[in-house]
């Protein structure tokens, strides 16, 4: 790992939910790290673990979600195993979340500046007024609100949703984190304002933050991280750096990915790729062999067999028996 | 045509400006309106307005019809009746006032900690507030009046207890609703308490339900404490009281028809009252409910003006 030891390095980590079929496993054996002041993302289709494995991170999982082994390891401190006061001072202080839905992460009948009041005098010890309305106001201008002061006295019914997404951005940094995950920040939003918030968050990388964001765009990817994963039903399929993934995709899903991304462009929507559609966790459940056999148009008798390991070494990697 | 007089509240006070035009845009609310707070400002200075002293017997003027001396005639002692019913007014609406407070109290306390807590607790809270709502609310009030007195309190206490699964009920899912949304999780996530987040966050956040829920309630909650003077479980006379003073004219029903027309016109009025103006609210701050409302042709209630669209909500 070219000498510095990564900031968050995840390993093997494995997390099921309990339904009623029995435990579903939603990320499987995924293996991940992020080095400081390094823009990573998670690439993945809807339903593919994505959310999860960042829930996992911040140890926000749903009630029956449990984690069946792996650790998430942050500056040396596995976070699964710490006692509950170390986890306290890391989770939502060192590790900050920019949620997927800024209308329904920021409270509807509280002023901008209270609720940034509330984070900073529980994280902070701020309980003077006038300096947390500084810091605030600070911060605000950081993510590219002109008029923080206006927007500060404002309720979030009043901000467009770029607006919000910003004050959330600030709200993740106002606790000078070190590792920010983005859960698709940019899914809620048009393509400008995407654009604008992607800015925001290169600014914040340019200043030794951290970024692992979760995203189902390799646009916006491209646009933030040095590094992709791509992510499939749990699995971390292929990763690497962005050129390399861009450029030589060297797993079928990749591929698959890469080119629904510019013909779903072109075509102004949905476009058949003869590649078939995902389908339910639950189908895959027990199946032999490698996740991506059934859709894969490269599959032989090999895939249906056996399971695929991760080939390459610490900066890149494909589980295909392609290579 | 008022836009003139309008845009000066604007400047200054444009909460007070909204709050004037959702008033005056709905003539139907506004009327009723005006006669709600004139029955609650009646009833507050009844010592003022009263002509005379409601409890003075004169039977030498019973059975009178209503005159210029008694505008709402006298009863069966020669008592002014309309000063009973400005009294009266003073206990049927303090009363119901009273037990919807303590019914909302309950629905706060029980509604949030059952909606918030969810689980084992939720469960066995609400199959007791099935039970609850299994009778009828007159039903349970008779129950309880019954059962621990009808002096004025404990009848607030029993018309409370039979008012509140109603509001536990609806507090309840809208606290659900609530406490799932990612700002009140990532509160808890803080660390913060959850007396706290209940009283910050949660709370705040569902007023817009409970203020028309309550309105609402209060003309079921005059109705029962009015049945349960007409019953005479409630109130005793000589204690002037709308449901009590209905029973005592029950006698001369046939031949003084005044006793029995005022007070229970009064009853209607503030039930009515209560409702358009619950149902109002419920509407207007319901930001979903787009629809509006009338009875045979009169227009009850309308949404809120949208920006660029009519009072129907047309865009």
């Amino acid at each position: 790992m070219e000498g510095n030891e990564p900031l968050l390095n995840i390993e093997s980590l494995t997390v099921g939910y309990l339904t009623e079929e029995g435990i579903l496993k939603a990320v499987k054996d995924v293996d991940l790290y992020v080095k400081s002041s390094e823009g990573v993302c998670v690439v993945g289709e809807s339903g593919s673990g994505k959310t999860t494995l960042a829930n996992a991170i911040l140890g926000i999982l749903p009630p029956n979600a449990i984690v069946l082994g792996g650790s998430i390891v942050f500056g040396g401190i596995d976070l699964l195993r710490a006692d509950h006061r170390l986890r306290a001072s890391i989770l939502g202080i060192k590790i900050s979340l920019v949620p997927q839905n800024p209308s329904s992460s920021l409270n509807p009948i509280l002023r901008i500046e209270d609720q940034f009041c509330e984070i900073l005098k529980h994280r902070r010890g701020v309980r003077d007024k006038r300096q947390c309305r500084e810091i605030v106001e600070d911060l605000l201008r950081k993510t590219g609100i002109r008029d923080p002061d206006r927007v500060m006295r404002q309720y979030p019914h009043q901000l467009s949703g770029g607006m919000k997404q910003r004050v959330l951005i600030a709200m993740a940094l106002s606790t000078s984190p070190k590792l920010i995950v983005a859960d698709e920040p940019t899914s809620m939003l048009d393509a400008t304002l995407q654009a604008q918030i992607l800015d925001v968050l290169s600014d914040i990388k340019r200043e030794g933050l951290s970024i692992l964001m979760i995203t189902h765009d390799l646009g916006v990817a491209e646009r933030i991280c040095e590094r992709i994963y791509i992510m499939y039903y749990g699995e971390i399929m292929e990763f690497g750096s962005v050129e390399k993934i861009l450029n030589k995709p060297l797993h079928p899903y990749t591929m698959l990915l890469l080119e629904h991304a510019f013909l779903g462009f072109k075509s102004g929507g949905r476009k058949e790729t003869g590649y078939g559609d995902m389908k339910d966790l639950r189908i895959y459940k027990n199946q032999n062999g490698c996740i991506f056999s059934s859709r894969c148009p490269y599959a032989f008798s090999r895939c249906f067999a056996e399971k695929p390991k991760i080939l390459g070494n610490s900066s890149s990697g494909v589980k295909c028996f392609l290579y | 045509m008022k836009k003139t007089k309008i845009g000066s509240y604007k400047i200054f006070f444009p909460r007070l400006q909204r709050i004037y035009r959702f008033i005056i845009e709905d003539r139907f609310l506004l009327a009723f309106l005006i006669l709600l707070v004139s029955m609650i400002v009646m009833s507050v200075f009844a010592d003022l307005i009263a002509p005379n002293d409601p409890y003075r017997i004169n039977l030498a003027e019973k059975l009178n019809p209503p005159s210029a001396d008694h505008i709402m005639g006298t009863d069966q002692l020669g008592r002014d009746l309309f000063s009973r019913i400005i009294y009266g007014g003073r206990y049927t609406l303090m009363l119901s006032a009273a037990s919807i407070a303590l019914a909302l109290l309950i629905g706060l306390v029980v509604g949030t900690v059952s909606g918030y807590y969810r689980g084992l607790l939720d469960l066995v809270v609400q199959r007791i507030i099935d039970i609850l709502m299994a009778f009828p609310t007159i039903v349970l009030a008779i129950a309880l009046a019954t059962f621990i007195g009808s002096k004025p309190e404990t009848l607030v206490v029993a018309v409370g207890i039979a008012e509140s699964p109603f509001m536990v009920r609806v507090i309840r899912s809208a606290v659900l609703g609530i406490s799932e949304m990612p700002y009140i999780e990532a509160v808890k996530l803080m660390g913060y308490s959850d007396l706290y987040v209940i009283v910050r966050h949660v709370i705040p956040n569902i007023v817009y339900v409970v203020i028309p829920q309550a309105t609402l309630q209060m003309g079921s909650a005059i109705l029962t404490i009015a049945a349960l003077g007409f019953l005479g479980i409630g109130i005793k006379p000589p204690t002037p009281e709308w449901g009590s003073m209905l029973n005592e004219a029950r006698t001369y029903l046939m031949d003084y028809p005044h006793l029995l027309v005022f007070p229970g016109l009064m009853i209607f009025l503030a039930v009515v009252s209560f409702n358009v103006i619950g149902e109002s609210l419920r509407i207007k701050l319901d930001p979903k409910a787009r629809v509006t409302y009338s009875i045979v042709g009169i227009r009850v209630g309308s949404i809120f003006r949208e920006p660029g669209g009519d009072r129907y909500g047309r865009q």
